[in-house]
């Protein structure tokens, strides 16, 4: 199968105060297309950095990207605008991508006007696109303030749908969710991903989520990829040192018997419950 | 138990906004509606001379007395309100408009050109500003939009700073890039996000400054530098009535009372709406 | 049966003269650790803010009581209030750095709060931070201790807090998030350390998290919170692996968990 999506070499520096912080430094993946991959890190560890510069929001030091064997990093203007066609995001905090002053069904719509659609023919897509996430037709009306977090990342998605595009990047959708909104919210980013065969690169410092919903990993830490493979093999079966700590530090395992020598080094302290 | 209950809900205090936006809101309202009708409001002509009976004190027939050429009081004040209040309300618009534009300009682009327009207006702020305004008055040789003009140029620099720390506080936003992602030109982004979303606080700072202006604009004038003598204007007949403050107050008091009065309703108007758009 | 630690007995809570927590009861015996989960407008956050009698003026308990040790903190006034927090009941926040002062050393503060309660010296009080850092291995405790707050990570941040919570030995730690905003292995050290704390002085801890895993690992009880009622309260291995209600249920189903097998 070919490779949607083939990330080279990338390097971002950034200066704070003159003082340089290299987010990215020398970050390479490949994605088939119609896969899910996850990359996983925690915070300052350039995952959301790498994900800006595939988006043009944010400008590389050096590297390429390659979408469907095409360089897209020094695209402008229209041919700029035909690649939102092909990737979109959809972000980590739903409320804040919508703006505040315009309802969500504007926000859907802006780009299909942008890209010059008919208000009428626009709309119609809409509220299909608000089917397909599950939501009402009414919520169209509705202002980002007015609805659920989980509601408001679901017309994020049906935003990030609406060109049909390829490739669709999930910059921590879920993170800022209950758990039982996260629930739902996966499942539909599962069945949609199915259904549409799009290709998803789930950025997320969640494991669980991870494993569950991808077919492939890459594992990040200071800037650099440092494990990358199946994602079942990768968390099963870390070979990394820092992969290893990053899955023993998750709680809520499916069996709990490793936990307590991690955590304890074997000793449980009186009346915890578990021992 | 009762009591307690009465004590633990005395702590929650009520809202009073609305009532204040009705109250004050329809304060200003009126001061503008009586400037913008003040032909067909004053009593007697306000230019007319009639030496007979100059220097009336307030009475039944002038309310607020007579000035030292027997022109009514009443009459010269409301129709110095549409001056004074038209001038002020055109100059906030303006500067905030100019000021508004640089600080979008500045904010949304960044780069050598914010730092250029931010110096420059740095180089207005580091004047004194009645000062510059007085010297730029003189040199334009008077009048009420000269006077304006000469506001204008101290004020726009406070409106571009505001404009522009709000832009940037809102350019990082992610609904900002998701309209990137939309595909959403710059003129677009502007118009659709930018301005919508920075409004509140500027909108804020202008209804606050229109008291401010009212008095700057009177200042000027009755340092000679604003309206010209037969224009009723608040700050002028303040000037041309202050050798007679022991003998005539009215004449001084008249408009003096109306300046405290306008500035002091736009002022409460003001606050109420920071209080609706800004609620922090 | 020993006195309760912390008793609250079928309390409502209103903001705005709106009931935001309806009827909860619960009880904590010395050393327990309660964690209260649920979802965001559960009400949970409220309640232990009602509980260190932090609610603010919007914000009353309108009907029941809470009682530490027997004494109403709800009806207690601000002086009584403010002995009882700190050496009765510490607290932890979800974000350290935010509640602290951030123009100040951290052990400035640290010795502006104990001296509230003691009459310490600033030794004293140094020597007994390093102690708590040395229960959590940390070393660097001098270093730390004259950082100011934005210098420190948020996971060192977050252990200044337990140390600041810790320092003067209450029975009671109230710790609401306190690893919500923490990369994955810091939050395992940041809970292993309460954990520790618990083991050492005997505190009785209430957690407060959305975070199901970390109540599991930590809890010997759970208390269940949606929309204001309490929904479901028992032994942890009860609620995780026999949830009653529908709610519980669903709840914990939607936890997704890593596989090892």
């Amino acid at each position: 199968m070919e490779n949607i999506l083939e990330v080279k070499e990338l390097k971002k520096t950034f200066y704070k105060n003159k003082v340089p912080f290299e987010a990215v430094r020398g970050v390479s993946f490949q994605m088939k297309k119609g896969q899910c991959m996850g990359m996983v890190g925690e915070s300052g560890c350039g995952k959301s950095t790498t994900a800006k510069i595939i988006t043009h929001l944010t400008v590389p030091d050096e590297g390429s990207v390659l979408l469907n064997g095409k360089e897209i990093l020094f695209l402008k203007g229209k041919a700029l605008r035909r690649l939102y066609g092909e990737v979109q995001m959809v972000f980590q905090t739903p409320q804040d991508s919508f703006d505040p002053r315009r309802t969500l069904g504007d926000g859907i719509m802006e780009g299909m006007r942008n890209r010059g659609m008919k208000k009428k023919k626009a709309k119609e897509r809409m509220y299909e696109l608000l089917d397909m996430v599950e939501l009402d037709g009414g919520f169209a009306s509705r202002y980002p303030h007015e609805v659920s977090g989980g509601q408001c990342q679901r017309a994020a998605i049906a935003r990030a749908l609406a060109p049909n595009p390829q490739l669709i990047i999930c910059d921590e959708a879920t993170s800022a969710l209950d758990v039982t909104v996260q629930a739902q919210i996966v499942e539909l980013l599962k069945k949609l991903q199915k259904e549409q065969g799009l290709s998803l690169l789930l950025i997320s410092h969640d494991l669980a989520l991870v494993q569950y919903l991808c077919d492939h990993v890459a594992v990040m830490y200071k800037g650099s990829v440092v494990e990358q493979g199946a994602a079942d093999e990768v968390i099963r079966n870390p070979k990394e040192t820092y992969t290893q700590m990053l899955v023993d530090s998750v709680f809520g395992w499916e069996s709990h018997d490793r936990r307590q020598t991690f955590i304890y080094g074997g000793v449980c302290p009186a009346g915890c419950g578990t021992a | 138990m009762e009591e307690k209950i009465t004590v633990r809900a005395q702590k929650i205090v009520k809202n009073r906004t609305k009532f204040k936006m009705i109250v004050f809101g329809g304060l200003a309202v009126l001061v503008i509606l009586i400037a913008s009708l003040a032909p067909y409001l004053t009593p007697y002509d306000p230019y007319e001379q009639n030496l007979s009976i100059a220097l009336q004190p307030p009475g039944a027939s002038h309310l607020l007395g007579t000035d030292r050429y027997g022109r009514d009081m009443l009459s010269r004040v409301i129709i110095g309100s549409q001056t004074t209040i038209f001038s002020a309300l055109l100059l906030v618009t303006v500067i905030t408009c100019v000021g508004g534009a640089v600080g979008i300009i500045c904010g949304y682009y960044g780069g050598k050109l914010d730092s250029f327009l931010m110096r420059v207006s740095d180089i207005f702020l580091a004047f004194p500003g009645m000062v510059f305004a007085i010297a730029v008055a003189s040199v334009m040789n008077g009048g009420v939009m000269n006077a304006a003009v000469a506001l204008a140029c101290i004020s726009w620099p406070k409106y571009a700073r505001i404009t522009r720390s709000q832009v940037m506080m809102i350019k990082h936003m992610p609904y900002m890039e998701a309209a990137k992602l939309s595909g959403s030109g710059t003129f677009k982004m502007i118009g659709k996000h930018v301005v919508p979303n920075i409004a509140g606080p500027v909108v804020v700072t202008a209804v606050l400054d229109i008291g401010t202006m009212i008095m700057e604009i009177a200042g000027l004038s009755f340092l000679g530098l604003g309206a010209a003598p037969p224009t009723a204007e608040w700050g002028s007949m303040m000037s041309s009535g202050r050798s007679m403050l022991q003998t005539s107050p009215w004449v001084i008091l008249a408009p003096g009372c109306a300046i405290f009065l306008t500035v002091v309703i736009f002022n409460l108007a003001g606050d109420t709406v920071r209080d609706v758009l800004d609620p922090r | 049966m020993s006195e309760l630690l912390l008793d609250i007995q079928h309390v409502e809570v209103c903001y705005n003269s709106s009931p935001v927590v309806h009827d909860v009861s619960l009880q904590m015996e010395p050393g327990e650790i309660l964690g209260i989960v649920g979802e965001s407008g559960s009400g949970k956050s409220t309640l232990i803010r009602a509980a260190m009698g932090l609610l603010g003026d919007n914000g009353a308990v309108t009907k029941g009581d809470i009682y530490y040790k027997g004494h109403s903190v709800v009806d207690a006034d601000g002086h009584a209030l403010r002995k009882m927090r700190g050496p009765a009941m510490g607290m932890i926040f979800q974000n350290t750095e935010a509640a602290l002062c951030p123009i100040r050393r951290i052990e400035d503060q640290l010795y502006e709060s104990v001296s509230q309660h003691e009459r310490v010296t600033r030794k004293e009080v140094q020597e007994r931070a390093l102690e708590l850092f040395a229960h959590m291995r940390l070393s660097d405790g001098r270093r730390i201790l004259s950082s100011y707050p934005f210098e420190l990570s948020g996971g060192m941040n977050q252990r200044v807090g337990i140390m600041m919570a810790m320092i003067l030995k209450p029975d009671l730690l109230f710790a609401d998030e306190p690893t919500s905003a923490l990369d994955v292995t810091v939050q395992a050290q940041v809970v292993k350390e309460m954990m520790k704390m618990r083991e050492l002085y005997g505190t009785g801890i209430v957690i407060v998290t959305h975070n199901i895993a970390v109540v599991e690992y930590m809890a010997d009880k759970i208390a269940v919170m949606h929309q204001g009622n309490l929904v479901e309260y028992g032994r942890k291995e009860e609620i995780i692996s026999h949830p009653q209600e529908a709610y519980t249920k669903k709840l914990i189903g939607a936890v997704m968990r890593i596989n090892r097998g």
